[in-house]
């Protein structure tokens, strides 16, 4: 390479030089948080089996450990997920660096990690708001609040400063993921702190308000952080992997819209037959089940996007997750809009169905999606050839596939059954089993659902390994190499 | 330029940050509390000597080009691949 | 009228206010009612804030995460009726910062469960569940004997409480460390306590001083036994 070129490089291609080295550290971290969330998964989910493994009161017990779980597996793993790929794909979108420089996406990555770490930290060490999916105090909220501003601010001036003339759909989702999460957490999370020198505080709502409040959280906390977010995912990575346009660019349109548009009012279908107004209840029904037509119109979009392509889903087992993930998209977005008609919710809610329905849509939808995005990442942005082994990914697709298979059925069977004796009548008019009969009926079905997670964190294990030895293989780049060469000889040559 | 306005911007965000955790783990009525503001206090400074490394790395890696480039002009004049 | 879908798409501020409108509406609609329709909450008689120690106790429930194995809320079917009693009112969580709910039963509902057991059972129960009820995933509590309650401070929780919206009155702030070490001392005088916090159960400390179970069964043996259904005519229910 001549010096020209060498002095002419940085200054030519100084608008496209992607902020690479952010995303890859929120793939790391998103890969080290899927393993952390899986084994508190597999964890808790043997203490259900067998109780005896509560062994370490209070750290270890199953209430101060299951926010970790949850914690881990949806902000952590699907959050830095989420963040490393939103800003790899406006970038590359965008045809621009991401705005605010190295210093504020590092700030990003670091703020959030400092986040996870410490709310999985305070739930073991007894401090929890016991909001579900947002339990930490409110200290953590707030710095969480100055990273998301953080996380917007680069967001929207990266799609500011682009290039492109259009923003691209899988921005549109990502957008609105960001925008709607600042909204919910702040809303959700008002309260008085008792000292601001303490942790504890009291929410600001009480009763059927702020258990209306926390479920508008919690479904839009699936709607947008787990669905929108990843919709934006794989609004890049399968057209990507895939080597063909989206199928429909009206259909994105009109589903986006309508998506973020009838997401918001599901909430209050995890509060049917309770203390919350009826109105309220048959609101959230309805448009639950209206949810379904923008779900699917999303799930459609993703799987034409092969066709002319089917045949890469033999070769290519990052994009067989991929597409695996939109059909279990499909499917528990079916299932969602069934559960929250209120006869059915009548016999499925406090059940285990409604654990498999979430485990249906995390597993299958999320992990999967995240893990076909991370196969496809993790040789692009290291520069390396391809995978280190196709079929090591193919045993972790077939082993984690097997893993949820056997984790939603244990489920819907257990929360059926569960429904079903709960309100069962015997002949003489009375209820037919007292409530422990059923946690006892249960009992071989949680410990097949034990067996479906220690799946997942093998195929999981895989997925490590081979990531691993894909980033130790030889790089196909040249650039670098001589960057690294240079400076030894000059620091020589200028003593 | 951007990058060292932003390394400013954040540099400062962060030392607030700092003072903010110290002043936290010092009044600290909880374990969590303090935890929490010895954390930022160790974060902020981490990643305050972050920045400045990252600054003088850029700096050195600028007059290493430029030198390497004077250098490679006198000696040879084509080698690229 | 129409605005064409390609001005959103090529500006990102309109894309941004278009997306923030979009999602605002349901929660605006959904919520904001709630805390203006009247009859959100019923009017019914016997609903009180809680007493210090039950509040304590209740802080104690929170933190152990007892909320993801036991809901608080009896839906309006008739086999839960049967099973724990009188559905859920929303007035009987309406002092409660943050409500407890729940959304999954891996043990039974605890709306009702004040007064069902005695206190003797909450303590063998908690200390070790399988001593009771041979098949329970419930993890051991015994911890909770030996670890002091820290309530220096309580009257500054109840002080919170007012903040949020609970009626603690002056006189109940003033006197919360009072009441709180009344309320685990079956020899004091309750008269003062039970005043203020009628059907307030007194969990006598075993040993000297409170520990953090004593609170927790003072809250438990609250939980729904705070309004009067004998009192109370179907219309105060009517919503």
């Amino acid at each position: 390479m001549s010096a020209a070129e060498i002095t002419a490089l940085p200054a030519a291609r100084s608008a496209v030089v992607y902020n690479d080295a952010v995303v890859k550290k929120f793939v790391i971290a998103s890969v080290f948080w899927a393993v952390v969330a899986f084994l508190v998964g597999v964890f808790i989910a043997a203490e259900l089996a067998w109780p005896q493994l509560n062994f370490w009161p209070p750290y270890l017990n199953f209430g101060r450990i299951r926010p970790v779980h949850t914690s881990a597996a949806i902000f952590a793993f699907g959050g830095s997920a989420l963040l490393g790929t939103s800003f790899h794909v406006v970038q590359r979108t965008c045809r621009a660096r991401l705005f605010g420089g190295e210093a504020l996406a590092d700030f990003v990555f670091w703020g959030y990690q400092l986040f996870i770490v410490m709310a999985a930290l305070s739930y073991v060490l007894g401090f929890s708001k016991s909001r579900e999916y947002s339990e930490p105090e409110w200290h953590l909220i707030l710095w969480l609040v100055i990273v998301w501003v953080a996380y917007l601010t680069i967001f929207v001036g990266t799609l500011v400063k682009r290039e492109e003339p259009h923003i691209y759909v899988a921005n549109w989702f990502y957008l609105s993921f960001i925008l709607t999460i600042a909204m919910l957490v702040i809303v959700n999370n008002l309260a008085i702190p008792v000292s601001v020198f303490g942790a504890k505080s009291y929410s600001l709502f009480s009763g059927a308000q702020d258990a209306l409040v926390q479920w508008w959280y919690g479904h839009n906390a699936v709607g947008f952080f787990l669905t929108a977010g990843f919709l934006g995912m794989m609004y890049y990575f399968i057209p990507k992997a895939a080597n063909r346009p989206i199928y429909s660019y009206r259909l994105s349109i009109v589903h986006f819209w309508s998506l973020i548009f009838i997401y918001i009012w599901a909430g209050p279908h995890h509060l049917h037959w309770t203390a919350l107004p009826d109105w309220t209840q048959t609101v959230g029904m309805a448009f639950s089940v209206m949810l379904w037509m923008p779900s699917w119109g999303g799930m459609i979009n993703g799987l034409m996007t092969l066709s002319g392509a089917w045949d890469k889903l033999r070769t290519d087992p990052g994009l067989r997750f991929s597409v695996t993930a939109v059909g279990f998209y499909g499917m528990s977005t079916f299932e969602g809009p069934v559960m929250s008609v209120r006869t059915v919710n009548a016999l499925s809610h406090y059940t285990d169905w409604g654990i498999g329905h979430v485990h249906s849509g995390s597993l299958g939808w999320v992990a999967f999606i995240t893990f076909g995005a991370i196969y496809y990442l993790v040789p692009a942005l290291w520069q390396r050839k391809g995978l280190y082994s196709t079929r090591l990914a193919a045993w972790h697709y077939w082993i984690a596939t097997l893993g949820i298979v056997l984790y939603i059925t244990s489920m819907w069977v257990a929360g059926i059954m569960e429904g079903l004796m709960w309100r069962a009548y015997d002949a003489q008019g009375f209820l037919q089993y007292s409530f422990i009969d059923s946690i006892n009926a249960v009992h071989p079905l949680y410990v097949v659902r034990w067996l479906g997670g220690m799946f997942f964190l093998t195929g999981m294990l895989m997925m490590v390994y081979n990531l691993f030895m894909t980033v130790r293989s030889p790089s196909t780049a040249t650039r670098p190499a001589e960057a690294i060469e240079i400076p030894a000889i000059v620091g020589v040559a200028g003593e | 330029m951007e990058e060292d306005t932003s390394a400013l911007i954040v540099g400062v965000l962060m030392a607030i940050f700092g003072l903010v955790g110290l002043f936290l783990a010092a009044n600290a009525r909880d374990l969590e509390m303090s935890i929490f503001g010895f954390s930022l206090v160790a974060l902020a400074c981490l990643f305050i000597f972050g920045l400045i490394r990252r600054h003088y790395d850029r700096i050195e890696s600028l007059r290493i080009t430029a030198v390497s480039a004077a250098t490679a002009s006198s000696t040879e004049s084509s080698s690229s691949e | 009228m129409f605005i064409r879908h390609e001005t959103l798409e090529k500006n990102a501020f309109y894309l941004l206010v278009a997306a923030l409108v979009t999602v605002a509406i349901g929660g605006l609609v959904e919520i904001v009612p709630q805390f203006f329709i009247e009859n959100t909450i019923e009017k019914v008689k016997g609903v009180r804030p809680y007493s210090p120690l039950e509040l304590a106790g209740r802080n104690i429930y929170i933190r152990e995460g007892c909320y993801l194995c036991h809901s608080q809320q009896i839906r309006a079917l008739r086999d839960e009726v049967e099973r724990y009693g009188h559905y859920s009112l929303a007035a009987e969580s309406m002092y409660d910062h943050p409500f407890q709910w729940g959304s999954k039963r891996i043990g039974p509902d605890l709306a009702r469960v004040g007064g069902k057991y005695s206190n003797d059972w909450h303590y063998a129960h908690l200390r070790n569940p399988q001593s009771v009820v041979p098949e329970s995933l419930m993890p051991r509590y015994a911890f909770l004997e030996e670890t002091p309650l820290s309530y220096e401070r309580i009257a500054e929780d109840l002080r919170t409480n007012r903040a949020v919206g609970v009626p603690y009155t002056d006189e109940d702030i003033a006197n919360a460390r009072a009441d709180l070490e009344a309320q685990a001392d079956a020899n004091a005088n309750h008269d003062a306590l039970l005043k203020r916090y009628p059907k307030a159960v007194i969990v006598p400390a075993i040993g000297h001083t409170i520990t953090e179970m004593d609170a927790l069964i003072a809250y438990l043996q609250v939980l729904g036994t705070m309004v009067n259904f004998a009192d109370t005519s179907e219309e105060q229910l009517q919503r």
